[in-house]
């Protein structure tokens, strides 16, 4: 390489790093929407009550509620972008997600990242349960 | 050098047009938005121009290159114009995002790479992606290029400038220097590949002789008319039309002229150093080349009042070669005196040696050294010195590959020859 070049093939490599990193944070940061939105749907008139049974109706991979902590959550348009493989994630489709999302299965807690995209998704909370 | 001092200046003047007809000649203030938006117009405006200028001086046009201290230099100046450019290109961009970050991440990359109905945008995309491409080999990105797919690649140069014109067009507040610049820039590529080519001079090749395993000297003779004035030391670009080559027929590549000015036959020693230098050595006699050309600025036109070192390398003896004959033809000895060193691995290789020693015979102030490597280790001060006693008083001229120059230049400033009295002519990939 000419000497030039070494100047400009550095330049070139650095340039291209410090582009993916900004797609890299655009695409993986928090949508600017959720922020913007998540205080909307915390007032919306329009949350209701789901009870058990409605949730379980709704646990097919194309149809998925969950709930988690006592909110009720549409993760249908999600699961795809899930980072687990693929398989994992429907089985919680329909059901009382609570310890999954406490533990990941792995005795870990999800990140505060994940839980800043929950808003997003609430459709509601979940109807106490009636033997309690 | 005048003169070449004239070519710079215009060029540096012309660098600023644009940017001063746009009025980005000034910061804006000290708001940080604004400023980096201002960084990125002026990156942005600045690498334009320095990749059309680059454009515009490869016209090639024989005897203007003088203005720039010859071709050599021109291309050197045209170089460093094409990698300055691509580095303004990239920060250009960079300084767009940045623009945007102050806002949000989103409305960085939204700036980067908006909906797809912002044309001007992704043309300015696809120009950095054309100039990426045919820049790659010229700065070996990855490795050494062969010259013939080089100088291939190097036209995508003019599918990147209409694609940076389009994208400066639209974005530009004020669009004339792009007018202007653009149609010289084209003017040039067009004059360069497809008039200049037409227009070069037919020459028929009337003798070849063998001086060596790998070194010929064509006799070249024009088809009509005489041959073209040039001055010693000057080079061409020749184009062999013998089909029968076995590469590099229809191919331009340059070599000096070791012919004396006003000779009856322009005169070329041809090295084999590629695959087009080593098929030339079998091109027939009777076959027909085109020579455009002269040019270059490497010997003086006029005498020196110093004593002159002369030191040729290998093939790069040829424009010594080139004077000597000259001042053979013309009966006159070179005043003060000519100290002519001709640099060789061994005296076997010293082809133009015999020719030489003879001339200087009869040339009272002209005197012959070689230098021969595996005799006598590198070249060094010492040996210089055993030459040229006074060898600071000396004027200098060298000609020979790039390793070759930088040492030598390094000896003669350590022995106080000041820089403007060392003039070299380093080949290279032209």
């Amino acid at each position: 390489m000419t000497p030039l070049g070494r100047i400009a093939y550095t330049v070139l490599v650095a340039f291209i790093a410090s582009l993916l990193t900004l797609l890299a944070i655009d695409w993986l940061g928090p949508a600017p929407d959720s922020i913007s939105e998540a205080p909307h749907i915390e007032e919306s008139p329009a949350i209701r009550v789901i009870n058990m049974e409605e949730l379980d109706r709704h646990d097919q991979p194309d149809d998925c509620w969950m709930a988690i902590h006592g909110q009720v959550y549409d993760f249908t348009d999600y699961l795809p972008r899930h980072p687990t493989p693929a398989h994992l994630l429907p089985p919680y489709c329909g059901t009382d997600a609570s310890v999954g999302w406490d533990t990941k299965g792995i005795g870990r807690p999800h990140s505060p990242r994940a839980r800043d995209m929950l808003p997003d998704y609430r459709i509601g909370v979940l109807a106490a349960d009636p033997t309690d | 050098m005048r003169s070449a001092r004239v070519g710079e200046l215009t060029l540096a003047l012309l660098i600023l047009l644009p940017l001063a007809a746009s009025g980005h000649l000034a910061p804006p203030g000290a708001d940080p938005t604004a400023m980096l938006y201002w960084l990125a117009r002026v990156t942005g405006v600045l690498a334009l121009t320095l990749i059309l200028l680059a454009a515009i001086l490869s016209f090639r046009i024989p005897g203007l290159d003088r203005w720039f201290g010859g071709l050599t230099r021109l291309w050197s100046i045209h170089h460093v114009l094409g990698w300055a450019g691509f580095v303004l290109v990239l920060s250009h961009v960079w300084l767009v995002a940045a623009g945007g970050l102050t806002t949000s991440v989103a409305a960085a990359t939204h700036r980067l790479f908006p909906p797809l109905d912002h044309g001007a945008i992704w043309a300015g995309w696809a120009a950095l992606l054309a100039l990426l491409v045919f820049l790659a080999p010229t700065f070996k990105f990855f490795g050494e290029p062969g010259y013939a797919r080089w100088k291939r690649l190097h036209l995508i140069s003019a599918a990147a400038l209409v694609l940076a014109l389009v994208h400066a067009l639209a974005l530009a507040a004020v669009a004339w220097p792009w007018w202007l610049f653009g149609a010289l820039a084209l003017a040039a590529i067009l004059w360069r590949k497809l008039l200049s080519p037409r227009m070069a001079g037919r020459y028929r090749v009337e003798a070849v002789d063998s001086l060596g395993p790998d070194l010929v000297e064509l006799q070249l003779a024009p088809v009509t008319g005489t041959p073209m004035a040039h001055q010693a030391g000057q080079f061409v670009y020749l184009t062999p039309q013998d089909p029968t080559l076995a590469s590099g027929c229809g191919e331009e590549h340059p070599y000096t002229l070791s012919s004396a000015p006003g000779a009856r036959h322009l005169r070329i020693g041809v090295k084999a150093l590629g695959d087009a230098t080593r098929a030339l050595q079998r091109v027939r006699p009777g076959s027909e080349v085109r020579i455009e050309g002269p040019y270059g600025d490497f010997l003086p036109r006029h005498p020196q009042p110093r004593p002159v070192l002369w030191v040729g390398a290998g093939i790069g003896i040829t424009p010594f070669v080139g004077a000597v004959r000259a001042m053979a033809e013309r009966g006159e000895s070179p005043h003060p005196s000519v100290r002519l060193v001709y640099a060789v691995n061994t005296r076997g290789d010293a082809h133009f040696a015999d020719e030489l020693e003879a001339l200087a015979a009869n040339l009272p102030n002209l005197s012959l050294a070689i230098h021969e490597r595996n005799a006598s280790g590198l070249l060094d001060a010492a040996w210089l010195r055993d030459q040229c006693p006074d060898l600071e008083r000396h004027e200098v001229w060298i000609c020979g590959p790039a390793p070759f120059d930088r040492h030598l230049r390094m000896i003669l400033r350590a022995q106080g020859v000041p820089r403007r009295r060392i003039h070299s002519e380093a080949f290279h990939l032209l």
